[in-house]
């Protein structure tokens, strides 16, 4: 979990092209947009179409869940998991 | 629509009276023509408690939008839509704050009038007047001061039945209106809300956000309105989803900046569809339309441009225009030059930008800027890279000076993004940030765009992420870089022979060993350097990491092909006093 949360740091930094940004500089819990990181619409999108390409996710509009999906890194690693073991779970 | 409530704004906005087709879907589930009269009625209540004359609406779901938008409008209300919903706009406006807000990206705000309940309401008899400002919206003026642009229901209904004409052809009877472009702004609002809703079209009250909502639409003939944000995204993702959309597009109208060709190509690919680019402003509304880049626009009906002589913009006559400048028409931003019996466009006369389809005035960004206690001297410049975004050089105040000593430059950064939040909308924060001593001046003491431009040249080189593995011990990961002419690295190193600084080199291996590995403390020593091969503009060579945790050390080499170019040993500082 530690490490997929460092991971998703980077593809963060990496997707949004933050500059001057390291992973040590985003804290884990604090919220990507708005108040924390201040990420803007855009980034949303990016964020949106980055994470369907690398992780296969499928965020719908503006609905609850993509905004508790967006609430913290830790909040979108946990989603991450939670995915995979879906797939897992499904596949067996 | 017969009920005896609505006769007052029926006299200005006939609303179709007889039709089969659900007013709106939400979700795919229809919403009835007799929901939207009793819900109606009922924010009509609760809008004529309020006793005020104006009211400031923000609602994101359009059918809510579109019953409080009616609603207030057949109590003769006047609606002013702001474009974004901040605490500083609430605060500037100073009206009773209608709708839930954006929620996601805003701030919660007081005196809100959020849901419909029934109140008491006595014999209200108003006659709207058809020439009285009935709503209102914000653009951003040149001199960097938003302004608002009245609207009256005349000139609204004239553009909207403007659109029908135009593109009545091809709007088949229950074609579903989608959007991806916010109703609060007077392209969305006219095309993706009153359009539909005064032509008995059904509208999705959801706006798309991703190129999956569009590809999750249950089978059905939709009516597409966006921008080119949106559509570049959606024609990608062609190659992402194995199966096609079930729905289908009969038609989609792009609006905010022009349309590039190879988008519209692309999203025509994969859609089947026409794609209208469509041009106009908030004090215009649109006033011209064209199926690609390479034919002239064409004009809506009613509608007549100019080229001022004096200043080469672009002078607008339309019947959608305020009935003050009728006559004399609107002198745009854009600069033209006439074509045959049309126009082309010849970019921005002042400094306005576009990011995401949404107009900010640099100028009122300088101002937020310099406005901040930690900011001496601002000026900004938009940068063009992997997307649009406002870059900020800043001269810092010296207490400004000491707070990013404390915080370091992102933290810093992102502290100033936070103070300009209630001023500015998210898009329009400096993405980028350089804090210098001294603006750049040329040799006549202007500070030149380019200047600033320069500032912002790369300085590290793209990279993609071929291999990263990671246990207890140690962390590897290889990566390939590419290495940008532009790179400021390269200026002057050597004038007739650019190459990579072996320094640069070290404090690369440095930036991707903390990127990937997430250590934060600062290099202590380098040992074991070996420069063997240059590294020249252009050249894409693999960079190799290994992380050893335990005697925090970062091996790197960097490798052209198989020949290496330069290795070496960064020691990290174990001394947590640093």
């Amino acid at each position: 979990m530690l490490e997929l949360i460092q991971e998703v740091k980077a593809f963060i930094i990496e997707t949004l092209d933050l500059e001057d940004v390291m992973p040590a500089d985003i804290d884990d819990d604090a919220p990507l947009f708005g108040d924390g990181l201040g990420l803007d619409s855009i980034d949303s999108l990016e964020l949106g179409v980055g994470l369907q390409k690398r992780y296969g996710l499928k965020l719908s509009a503006e609905t609850e869940e993509t905004r508790q999906i967006f609430a913290s890194v830790r909040a979108l690693t946990e989603y991450i998991v939670a995915h995979r073991a879906n797939l897992a779970s499904g596949q067996r | 629509m017969s009920d005896i409530l609505f006769e007052p704004l029926q006299a200005h906005w006939p609303l179709p009276t007889e039709n089969a087709f659900p007013i709106a879907y939400r979700d795919g589930v229809a919403i009835r023509r007799e929901q939207f009269r009793e819900d109606l009625s009922q924010a009509r209540q609760a809008l004529f408690a309020l006793q005020q004359p104006d009211i400031a609406l923000f609602e994101a779901d359009a059918y809510v939008f579109s019953v409080w938008l009616l609603a207030a409008w057949s109590l003769c209300m006047k609606v002013i839509l702001p474009g974004e919903d901040l605490a500083s706009t609430r605060e500037y406006l100073g009206l009773p704050w209608v709708g839930r807000g954006s929620g996601y990206y805003g701030h919660s705000g007081h005196y809100a009038l959020r849901d419909w309940n029934g109140a008491d309401m006595a014999n209200a008899a108003h006659v709207f007047d058809g020439a009285t400002p009935a709503l209102a919206l914000f653009t951003s003026g040149s001199s960097g001061e938003p302004c608002l642009i009245e609207k009256t229901l005349t000139q609204i209904r004239k553009e909207v039945d403007a659109l029908q004409q135009a593109f009545c052809d091809p709007v088949p009877p229950g074609v579903r209106f989608l959007r991806s472009v916010p109703h609060q702004h007077m392209f969305g609002l006219s095309f993706s809300v009153l359009w539909p809703l005064s032509f008995g079209y059904p509208f999705v009250t959801e706006k798309l956000v991703y190129p999956e909502d569009f590809l999750r639409l249950p089978a059905a003939d939709y009516a597409l309105i966006s921008a080119p944000t949106f559509l570049k995204h959606l024609a990608a993702s062609k190659e992402l989803f194995a199966a096609p959309p079930k729905a289908r597009l009969m038609f989609a109208i792009s609006a905010g900046s022009p349309l590039p060709a190879d988008i519209q190509q692309a999203c025509h690919d994969f859609l089947r569809a026409p794609f209208y680019d469509c041009y106009g402003c908030t004090e215009t509304s649109s006033i011209a339309y064209r199926q690609s880049e390479n034919v002239p626009w064409k004009l809506f009906s009613g509608v007549r441009v100019s080229v001022d002589a004096d200043s080469s913009r672009l002078r607008i006559y339309s019947p959608f225009l305020a009935p003050e400048i009728l006559g004399e028409g609107f002198l745009s931003g854009d600069l033209a030059q006439m074509e045959a019996a049309t126009f082309k466009l010849l970019g921005r006369a002042d400094r306005m930008v576009k990011i995401g389809e949404k107009r900010f005035s640099l100028t009122r960004v300088e101002q937020a800027l310099k406005a901040l206690p930690e900011v001496e001297q601002a000026s900004t410049v938009l940068l063009s890279g992997t997307r649009h975004a406002i870059g900020a050089v800043v001269i810092l105040s010296s207490s400004g000076a000491a707070q990013k000593e404390k915080l370091g430059k992102a933290r810093f950064d992102r502290f100033l993004r936070h103070s300009l939040a209630d001023a500015l909308d998210p898009l329009a924060l400096p993405r980028r940030w350089r804090y210098v001593n001294a603006m750049p001046v040329n040799a006549m003491g202007k500070t030149t765009r380019r200047d600033l431009e320069r500032l912002f040249a790369p300085q590290v080189p793209e990279a993609v992420c071929q291999m990263q593995e990671e246990n207890e011990t140690q962390g590897r990961a290889r990566l390939r870089l590419y290495l940008d002419p532009e790179l400021i690295w390269f200026e002057g190193h050597f004038p007739h022979l650019p190459v990579l600084p072996g320094v640069v080199q070290v404090d690369w291996a440095a930036h991707f060993g903390r990127l990937h590995f997430g250590f934060t403390a600062p290099v202590g020593n380098v040992s074991a350097l070996k420069f063997q091969h240059l590294l020249r503009p252009g050249d894409t060579p693999c960079l190799e990491l290994c992380f050893n945790k335990d005697r925090q050390t970062l091996e790197f080499s960097y490798l052209l092909g198989d020949a290496p170019c330069s290795r070496g040993v960064l020691h990290l500082r174990t001394d947590t006093g640093a």
